[in-house]
């Protein structure tokens, strides 16, 4: 048995020889079967469509729960991004997202965070999304979105450079415009764009050669005309790139222990200066034994200092 | 129906499928509605119509077909699509989105070629012969809802947006061919009075649905007279209408969606509804 689905317009398609059968992913239990003239509208325009072969109808069902949330994770991000939509719809999509990521960790261990990162990676966010304010509406529960949205801002310095390297590779390397079209889709497919964001970020030194031998493994990469060309091509720049990128994380890290330093002393000067406080505050005990009562400040003009300054 | 027609101003020869003079350049040369607003047709048309109401008459029900007349006269044209297809729509001016839909675009289409489109597209050469790629279709509609079997949104078009380059054929044109035996050649016999230009689509559903109103049909019921869903595309019941030109976001309507969603899925919708509202365009659920 094979079978297509698509998160999104959330159907599956499940062809058995001549036999043709759908169902959605509100109601898997119903099953209807299709007629070949049923096809062309069953999906809409959904561009998503996934074949599974040699399946089950539970792999069925499951594989479009998975690409359902995927799609609805992605374009909850992008609502949660959308400076043009009001904060309340924001919000909820962000507290929707929380609920999805959580569901990812604990039920498919983050494959959804992680698709979603793929096709996020891809290109730099446009202008006109506003992280600023997601940050602001996230709720004060949403661990996994303002984890994902930090990773999101965080790489996209990365991301950019990353995105330039490939928009430089040549399109003979690839054939022609069609396949670097191809290629380009398949890279994003397969989490090569991701992988590369996320292998730097891991490991700056050695995560190119990590991310080259992973992606050389990938089956449907290899199917790609050049694809070793290509890679190459593509992280052959990423050198100078990992230079600055190690330079930026240097400049951050001593920014931050100038930064911890400064906090540190800032600390030291706060306690000793509560420390003097304490010494010059005389506690009465009040009328009952638990109470306690500030002296000095409530009296000020019997205050020594108070009266050297009067003078 | 021929391949050119005379400019109504410089008078010369128009040729298929030119929707301005060639020569002068005068627009708005929509050949869909020259075809229906041809002498024969519309002699036809008339013909069958005063024959039902003639008949209403004479059985007693010409007071229900006018009411049903009237109605109709205000039935609007309603596309149906599938979510997928709305979103697109609403979400393609804006780059945020542009930007990522994009890389997930150039993913697997399920084939076209089964029977039904090769019939469609037999049917399209022999209705539109140089146009067929100028037209868009809709369905005939009283209450905004459109042929499910095409997706769970429907889309009503604006009538001062379409009136004038729109025409309207008795039934699902493909099964019109095939109900009429209509061969396929040069000259196909393409039998006349089923098809009306926009302002006369009230005459062509009397035409075709008076056989059903009697004094037991309510104004409820005009609506599933008009258009019934089926179980397949090829069981649908309705009157298709057939738009010349394109069709954007501004000559929608309203939008009516008859799948009401849950958790994510609602959001979703929400942000959907906003973005259509800055078009001045409605969702209904």
């Amino acid at each position: 048995m094979n079978a297509i689905v698509s998160g999104r317009s959330a159907r599956a398609l499940i062809v058995d020889g001549e036999s043709l059968k759908s169902f959605d992913l509100d109601d898997s239990s119903k099953i209807v079967p299709r007629r070949r003239s049923d096809l062309p509208h069953l999906f809409g325009e959904a561009a998503d469509l996934r074949i599974l072969e040699d399946t089950t109808i539970e792999a069925v069902e499951r594989e479009l729960k998975m690409d359902c949330h995927f799609t609805w994770a992605l374009d909850l991000v992008l609502i949660s991004l959308d400076s043009g939509l009001e904060d309340d719809i924001r919000e909820e999509a962000l507290e929707q997202l929380e609920e999805l990521f959580a569901e990812d960790l604990t039920v498919i261990r983050n494959s959804i965070v992680i698709r979603v990162e793929n096709v996020l990676y891809s290109e730099p966010l446009p202008e006109d999304a506003d992280l600023t304010r997601a940050f602001e509406l996230c709720g004060d529960h949403a661990l996994h979105t303002v984890t994902f949205l930090q990773r999101l801002e965080e790489s996209q310095w990365l991301i950019e450079k990353i995105n330039q390297a490939w928009e430089s590779i040549p399109t003979k390397i690839f054939g022609d415009h069609e396949n670097r079209k191809i290629f380009k889709h398949t890279a994003i497919k397969e989490g090569l764009f991701g992988n590369l964001v996320r292998s730097i970020i891991l490991n700056p030194s050695d995560g190119v050669s990590t991310f080259l031998l992973r992606a050389d493994r990938k089956e449907s990469v290899q199917q790609l005309l050049n694809y070793r060309l290509v890679l190459q091509a593509w992280t052959t720049p990423l050198d100078e790139v990992i230079n600055q990128y190690l330079e930026i994380l240097a400049t951050k890290n001593r920014h931050a222990e100038v930064i911890n330093a400064f906090l540190e002393q800032i600390d030291a000067d706060i306690e000793a200066l509560i420390m003097t406080f304490m010494d010059e505050v005389e506690f009465e005990p009040g009328d009952d034994d638990t109470s306690l009562r500030m002296t000095k400040y409530s009296q000020p003009q019997k205050s020594t200092q108070g009266a050297n300054e009067d003078n | 129906m021929p391949d050119s027609i005379p400019c109504a101003d410089c008078k010369n020869e128009i040729p298929q499928p030119a929707t301005s003079c060639p020569h002068c350049g005068r627009p708005g040369i929509f050949w869909n509605v020259i075809q229906a607003n041809d002498d024969g047709e519309r002699a036809e048309l008339q013909s069958r119509y005063s024959a039902v109401k003639a008949d209403a008459l004479a059985r007693g029900t010409d007071g229900p077909l006018q009411n049903f007349e009237d109605a109709i006269a205000s039935s609007i044209a309603v596309i149906a699509r599938s979510e997928v297809d709305v979103h697109r729509l609403a979400n393609s001016s804006r780059q945020l989105y542009a930007t990522y839909y994009q890389q997930l675009d150039a993913g697997v289409r399920l084939p076209d070629g089964d029977e039904w489109d090769v019939v469609r597209e037999i049917t399209d050469s022999l209705l539109f012969p140089k146009y067929k790629e100028h037209m868009r279709f809709a369905a005939l509609s009283l209450d905004g809802i459109g042929l499910s079997n095409y997706g769970s949104c429907s889309i009503a078009l604006r009538d001062d947006l379409i009136a004038h380059r729109a025409s309207v054929v008795e039934e699902n044109s493909v099964l019109f061919m095939e109900r009429h035996g209509i061969k396929i050649s040069r000259n196909a016999d393409i039998p006349k009075g089923f098809k009306a230009i926009w302002s006369e689509r009230d005459k062509l559903c009397v035409a075709k649905l008076a056989r059903h109103i009697d004094s037991a049909t309510t104004p409820n019921k005009y609506s599933s007279l008009l258009l019934k869903q089926g179980t397949s595309p090829e069981d649908d019941e309705f009157v298709e209408v057939h738009i010349f030109g394109s069709i954007t976001v501004l000559t929608m309507a309203k939008i009516t969606v008859t799948i009401s969603h849950s958790g994510p899925r609602r959001t979703i919708m929400k942000a959907l509804k906003a973005k259509l509202a800055k078009h001045g365009l409605s969702i209904a659920e």
